[in-house]
């Protein structure tokens, strides 16, 4: 099989010869996925990477794992310091860019001037700490690093309140409790993991976390944190909770302003506009990742994903279109997995608050393994989410993404002929069946 | 991509020895879950689908791995995993339409059918000829089931 290249992979691809160098602004996911990408086209383009970090690639999610001790301080880490170097990436340590200049095509960091024909900005995310009295005391974290995971462990922490009931919420409050603290995780709308979860299965996971010891709190906001030079206790608008530790992990801010003071629009939910080619406002300036806000495969709607997966996906369109390609960016599609005390928790597509409960009809069920729930719409699969399950789950993805209309399934369902050709849908029949009407 | 194991569900009786020879030559230990071929059965309709990875072109297991352990082998068209980085998110497991990702308990990672590197033990045994491990240059079997696949799709 041949190693797809600018010539023989894609119809769409045109290359631009005009394009010497191409500077990539991070080191995350989305910037790793966009230098790669190029190199698998180009093995001799000018790649240049510029990380504010000094450290190789690692994926934060696996940070939860570091932080519970179930695997090493290495296993996060996804390339070596000399990976860069051996895929011909020069690879600019601990430097943190200061200024785009789109009239001269030049980035400039504290000591020097860069030139590029494309730009890819990668700029990521950061955890979302709100100035409140006591969110600068000493016991107050974020998680985002593998530097912020040594220093929580480095702090000791006994009890240990969590802020925001998000994936990674949840996923710390595990691993903390896994390292003998007390836990009490604070949500402020009505139902843990609400982005991900609708209302039936979010409750199924809060019972398994709470009869796990975890105390938590819905529909309650942190007011201040208190204590001599550290902190002692956390306030809600309900009640006062005995802490040493808080772990801010109450959504993230989108690194946009360096964007932004070069004249790059920002959409209206706040991440860095691009179209479908993952280019902003200026030519040659392209983002992808965390930083951009980009749309939802199912319902078109403007979203920002905030997902490993995407920001993967948009580095690869956006370092192919760097190269002077027409790759199209399809839509986030959102999966989540999570691990609920051994429990595999698994939410796809949009759930019923993303889809504002339109037209939407809702099929749930429920075998000795799990409980499950589609959300259709228009005949077609907008969202799943099961809890306990794990086999069948990739068909109902498979069909989601083909925007596949669930007449269509049943017709081959229904015909064994058809059904012996199509046999990828066949795991997924426990849910199916039930669509039919 | 040069050879693929082929499968033939008309063929299939449901006997379950190709998850057998897989779970022993990959693991020394006899067990239907740990096999990397699954059979989907459906016992009162007398259909039996034996399900394994199809080696993708551009795999969707690949394009939603957290830890990036999975990828092409551009020599023998092979999806392949680097295990040792394997966190057992499960992630690759919801991604693949072919439910080919599968968790081995034992070792907790997910894995795929590498087709025993050119050696496929469950064709070897299976005794009706279900599986067949062919070139694909000159198999018009697969060309016809690709035509079908396209025509089912809207
Ligand atoms: C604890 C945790 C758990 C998670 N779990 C999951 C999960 O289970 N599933 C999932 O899908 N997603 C998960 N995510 C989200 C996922 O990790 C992110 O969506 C993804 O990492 C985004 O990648 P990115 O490259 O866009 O941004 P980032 O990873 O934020 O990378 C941004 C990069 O840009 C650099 N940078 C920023 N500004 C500058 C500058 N001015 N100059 C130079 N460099 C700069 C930064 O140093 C960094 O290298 C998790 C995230 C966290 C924090």
């Amino acid at each position: 099989m041949p190693k797809p290249n600018a010539d023989s992979c894609h119809d769409s691809l045109v290359r631009e010869h005009a394009i010497k160098t191409i500077v990539i602004i991070g080191n995350g996911a989305a910037a790793n996925s966009a230098a790669e990408t190029i190199r698998s086209y180009d093995p001799r383009i000018q790649v240049i990477m510029v990380a504010r970090e000094n450290v190789p690639e690692f994926s934060a999610c696996a940070l939860p794992d570091y932080l519970a001790g179930w695997v090493s301080r290495s296993q996060p880490f996804i390339k070596k310091p000399d990976d860069y170097a051996n895929m011909g990436i020069e690879m600019h340590w601990g430097q943190s860019v200061q200024r785009i200049d789109p009239h001269t095509k030049t980035v400039a960091t504290e000591s020097e001037t860069i030139n590029y024909d494309s730009l890819i900005i990668a700029t990521g995310s950061r955890a979302a700490v709100p100035a409140l009295n006591g969110s600068g005391l000493r016991g107050n974290f974020v998680i985002k690093d593998v530097a912020d995971i040594d220093a929580i462990i480095a702090h000791r922490p006994k009890h240990v309140l969590i802020v925001g009931s998000g994936n990674i919420g949840i996923e710390v409050a595990q691993a903390l409790q896994e390292r003998e603290c007390k836990v009490t995780v604070i949500e402020q709308r009505e139902r843990i993991l609400p982005r991900i979860f609708d209302g039936e299965p979010a409750g199924r996971i809060a019972e398994i976390l709470t009869s796990h010891g975890i105390s938590i709190y819905t529909g309650e906001s942190v007011v201040a944190i208190e204590g001599y030079q550290r902190v002692e206790r956390a306030f809600t608008d309900k009640r006062a909770i005995l802490c040493d530790t808080v772990v801010w992990a109450a959504g993230v801010r989108q690194n946009t302003e360096l964007a932004e003071s070069a004249g790059i629009e920002l959409g209206k939910l706040g991440g860095i506009s691009v179209d479908t080619g993952m280019r902003t406002n200026i030519a040659s300036i392209f983002a992808c990742g965390d930083c951009v806000e980009s749309h939802d495969m199912l319902t078109g709607k403007a979203t920002l994903s905030l997902l490993w997966t995407t920001a993967k996906d948009q580095g690869r369109i956006a370092g192919a279109n760097s190269l002077g390609c027409k790759l199209v960016y399809p839509g986030a599609l959102n999966l989540v997995v999570e691990d609920i005390y051994g429990q595999c928790a698994v939410s796809m597509g949009v759930n019923e608050g993303g889809l504002c409960n339109q037209d939407l009809e809702i099929f749930e069920g429920e075998s000795e393994k799990g409980y499950w729930r589609l959300l259709v719409r228009e005949d077609r699969i907008m969202g799943f989410q099961s809890l306990g399950i794990t086999t069948g789950l990739g068909a109902i993805m498979a069909l989601m993404k083909n925007r596949m209309p669930l007449r269509t399934v049943a017709k081959i369902l229904s015909d064994q002929g058809m059904m012996r050709r199509a046999d990828w849908y066949l795991p997924a029949r426990p849910f199916l069946d039930r669509l039919k009407k | 991509m040069n050879r693929l194991i082929i499968i033939d569900s008309n063929k299939c009786t449901g006997c379950g020895l190709c998850q057998m020879a897989c779970s022993i030559h990959r693991n020394g230990q006899c067990e239907a879950s740990l096999a990397r071929i699954l059979i989907y059965r459906d016992e009162k309709a007398g259909i039996f689908i034996p399900m394994t990875c199809r080696q993708c072109t551009d795999p969707p297991c690949a394009a939603a791995c957290l830890m990036n352990v999975i990828s092409k082998d551009y020599e023998t068209g092979i999806t392949i995993r680097n295990l040792e980085g394997c966190i057992s998110c499960r992630v690759c497991q919801v991604a693949c339409p072919f439910a080919a990702s599968i968790f081995n308990y034992l070792q907790e990672r997910v894995e795929n059918c590498d087709q025993c590197g050119g050696d496929p033990q469950c064709v070897k045994y299976c005794p009706y000829g279900a599986l067949k491990y062919t070139d694909l240059t000159d198999n018009m079997d697969l060309v016809r089931d690709a035509e079908a696949k396209r025509r089912l799709l809207p």
